[in-house]
């Protein structure tokens, strides 16, 4: 029986990755929710609803994975997880046309600068394109970022294929949610 | 003080446990007392097959010696070296690392045995010989053997002596590839001001080489803040309560756990 249980929430845009992402490191079949595309998306699927995987960590403890559509009109899904959430994952897919407003939609929303919800921001699809655009785009977050007060907040790049890469996401948010190393007189 | 290394083998499955379970048990087990009595070197894991190399005082290397030939977990304990009289420890603290074949990322720990006591091992049967290859593949040894180093060579000069180190802004994904270790080590420096000694002894690297590597990207990306270290003695580490998840997820991803001090 689990006794212990955390959520995370992935939330992203359409393509961003948070079904793979949840493939890769959850031990069940994600419940996915996703549903032919009836536009032009560049892929085939899309999720409609919540993905949910779940990851042990021991016998009585466990990991929720919670995947979101990062559409606004789907805030109703966002409310159904925001409470109590051991962290929130905005996953950012490379796109030069890149809207901020779903972002600072999604930022708005859950309010980590407010609640404390540890926040990383993954970026995908980072590896198809150059460096240069993905520094405007991550100067483009940070920029935002900083806007609510969020500018200590860790950009890491992501790919959801690799569950070493999706796992170190794991550990950064362990380390947001751990205020185990304290330095007396030195802060 | 002494210096011994021993091979084994692990029980595929004692009492039901998995290996990964055994595993777990051992590096919390081991990271305690050897912390506590002053015990480096490492600890290598590859499949079923244990290496261990120890350096310490002569008395508590026995002591703890004896304690390992008697552990249900192993079998086969095979003593390969044992030199005593030794002054410089080869290792600063004790790690344990985990061996994938034909992956590199953790060869800087053998090189550095290799390198230095390559040829002290008294290798008796023809399975001591075969466990050893598995730690030790053939490839690495050809390298090796023919670059022995004087382990008495003065530590290299790391310029991070006196001085508190922050990090000033999370790396930008183009600016770092990020590896396990640097999240930690990112994570650390952006929460506190740490020395380098501080950092070396969290068990994250395996090498005082290594993690100064790594605070040189750092620092050539000019994130490094450095200040004067005002009081000589190093900050002193506070223990917060930590959470059950997040040391349970600590096991889990293999990073190593504060052993907290009665």
């Amino acid at each position: 029986m689990v006794e212990f249980y955390k959520k995370l929430a992935i939330v992203g845009e359409v393509g961003a990755g948070k079904t793979q992402l949840i493939n890769t490191i959850s031990e069940i079949s994600p419940f996915a929710t996703e549903e032919k595309s009836s536009v032009a998306i560049g892929k085939e699927y899309t999720t409609v609803g919540i993905d949910y995987g779940r990851l042990s960590i021991e016998e009585n403890m466990a990991l929720g994975l919670f995947g979101l559509p990062g559409q606004k009109r789907y805030s109703f899904l966002w409310d159904m997880v925001k409470e109590n959430l051991w962290g929130l994952l905005v996953l950012v897919k490379y796109n030069k046309d890149y809207k901020i407003e779903a972002f600072e939609n999604i930022i708005n929303h859950f309010k980590p600068q407010e609640t404390g919800i540890p926040l990383i921001i993954g970026l995908s699809h980072c590896d198809q394109v150059h460096n240069s655009n993905t520094d405007v785009l991550t100067a483009f977050l940070e920029l935002s970022l900083s806007n609510f007060g969020l500018e200590d907040t860790p950009i890491m790049s992501v790919d959801p294929r690799e569950a070493e890469s999706c796992l170190m996401l794991l550990q950064l948010f362990n380390h947001l949610n751990d205020d185990l190393l304290y330095f007396e007189g030195y802060r | 003080m002494n210096r011994l290394a021993y091979v084994s083998t692990m029980h595929s499955k004692p009492g039901g446990k998995s290996t990964s379970d055994q595993i777990l048990t051992i590096l919390n087990t081991s990271y305690s007392f050897n912390k506590n009595h002053g015990i480096t070197g490492v600890l290598l894991i590859a499949n079923t097959t244990i290496f261990e190399f120890l350096e310490g005082d002569n008395d508590i290397l026995g002591q703890l010696f004896y304690r390992i030939s008697r552990d249900k977990r192993h079998y086969d304990v095979s003593l390969i070296m044992n030199e005593t009289n030794i002054e410089t420890r080869l290792f600063t603290r004790w790690t344990m690392r985990l061996l994938s074949v034909g992956v590199k990322s953790h060869y800087s720990a053998l090189e550095k045995i290799i390198q230095s006591c390559g040829n002290c091992f008294d290798l008796k049967s023809e399975k001591d010989k075969h466990r050893f290859d598995i730690i030790f593949p053939q490839d690495l040894l050809d390298q090796s053997y023919t670059t022995k180093v004087d382990i008495d060579k003065p530590k290299i000069d790391q310029p991070y002596t006196g001085v508190t180190l922050t990090l000033t802004k999370w790396p930008r994904p183009t600016d770092l590839k990020m590896t396990k270790e640097l999240v930690d080590l990112c994570m650390r420096l952006r929460k506190n001001k740490e020395t380098f000694n501080n950092l070396a002894q969290s068990g994250v690297y395996t090498t005082d080489e290594d993690l100064l590597k790594d605070l040189k990207k750092i620092d050539d990306l000019g994130l490094l803040k450095q200040e004067e270290l005002k009081d000589t003695n190093s900050p002193k580490r506070i223990e917060h309560a930590e959470d059950h998840f997040s040391r349970a997820l600590k096991k889990f991803l293999f990073i190593p756990i504060k052993v907290k001090k009665d």
